[in-house]
């Protein structure tokens, strides 16, 4: 003969409200900080894995058919374009010794717009105060962690043409 | 009830409430030594892995993706760690 069905779920119900109050007490044991340590290194796993693949793209990298900028380009003066791809700005310089010149016009800082100052014949970026040489994209001083890409440009009959992106000067 | 008090067994008083003696501590410390000892060796894994998406991240910057693939080749090798050690539980700890 069983107990009385009052008591029993009274019993019941004594045992339900303590399991909910080491529920509350409790949320995470130490097994489920174990198995969420797992977890994240999971996780950093794929994120190197991710950057690794190249999941970010670089501005200023790939190829793109051949494209005219301008007409002609003047000695210290410089011209803004997009190439290879409509939102990747570039930049042509005809520098002072004659010397024609194309880069990639987005800091490798932070992706900040980058200036040409002729007084000083350097690629500047106001953000951080990144400086780039003219004459082979390099970095100068500041902190940008790679030269500028390079665009090659060429110079034909009907004016001057990018005509593809090449790395910089070291290796960047 | 004085009678009936004096002739019961003798019985500890009861000064607050709360949990009994011992509530709290683990019943089976080398158990929860041999747990915390693995969480710590999994924690130090993810901070090491946590420098190499640093670094890995660095090297991306600079372009040299030839590191980033060996930085990747890391973090494989210490998530296989913090596998082996969640997966496998000591036999005194079972």
């Amino acid at each position: 003969m069983g107990e009385p069905f009052e008591v029993r779920r009274r019993d019941e119900a004594s045992i339900g409200a303590l399991l909910d109050r080491i529920r509350e007490d409790a949320p995470i044991t130490r097994r489920d900080y174990l198995r969420i340590l797992v977890t994240v290194s999971g996780g950093l796993l794929i994120g190197t894995g991710v950057v690794a693949a190249g999941a970010f793209r670089r501005h200023g990298v790939g190829s793109a058919p051949a494209r005219r900028i301008t007409a002609a380009l003047q000695s210290g003066r410089a011209v803004y374009f997009n190439y290879p791809r409509p939102d990747d700005q570039a930049i042509a310089l005809r520098l002072f010794d004659g010397t024609l010149v194309g880069y990639s016009a987005i800091c490798t800082h932070l992706a900040c717009s980058v200036v040409w100052r002729p007084d000083r014949e350097d690629l500047h970026c106001p953000c951080h105060n990144g400086l780039f040489d003219a004459t082979t994209g390099g970095v100068l001083a500041g902190p940008p962690p790679r030269p500028l890409q390079r665009v090659v440009l060429e110079e034909r009959p009907t004016g001057i043409w990018a005509v593809g992106t090449a790395e910089g000067p070291d290796g960047g | 009830m004085t009678q009936e008090r004096r002739r019961g067994p003798r019985r500890a008083r009861i000064r607050s409430t709360g949990p009994g003696p011992g509530a709290g501590w683990d019943r089976s410390p080398w158990r929860a030594a041999m747990l915390h000892a693995r969480i710590a060796m999994v924690a130090t894994v993810v901070l090491g892995q946590l420098w190499g998406l640093t670094v890995a991240l660095d090297a991306w910057l600079r372009g040299e993706t030839g590191q980033v693939w060996w930085l990747l080749g890391f973090q494989a090798l210490s998530f296989l760690i913090a596998l082996a050690v969640w997966l496998t539980v000591p036999r005194q700890a079972r």
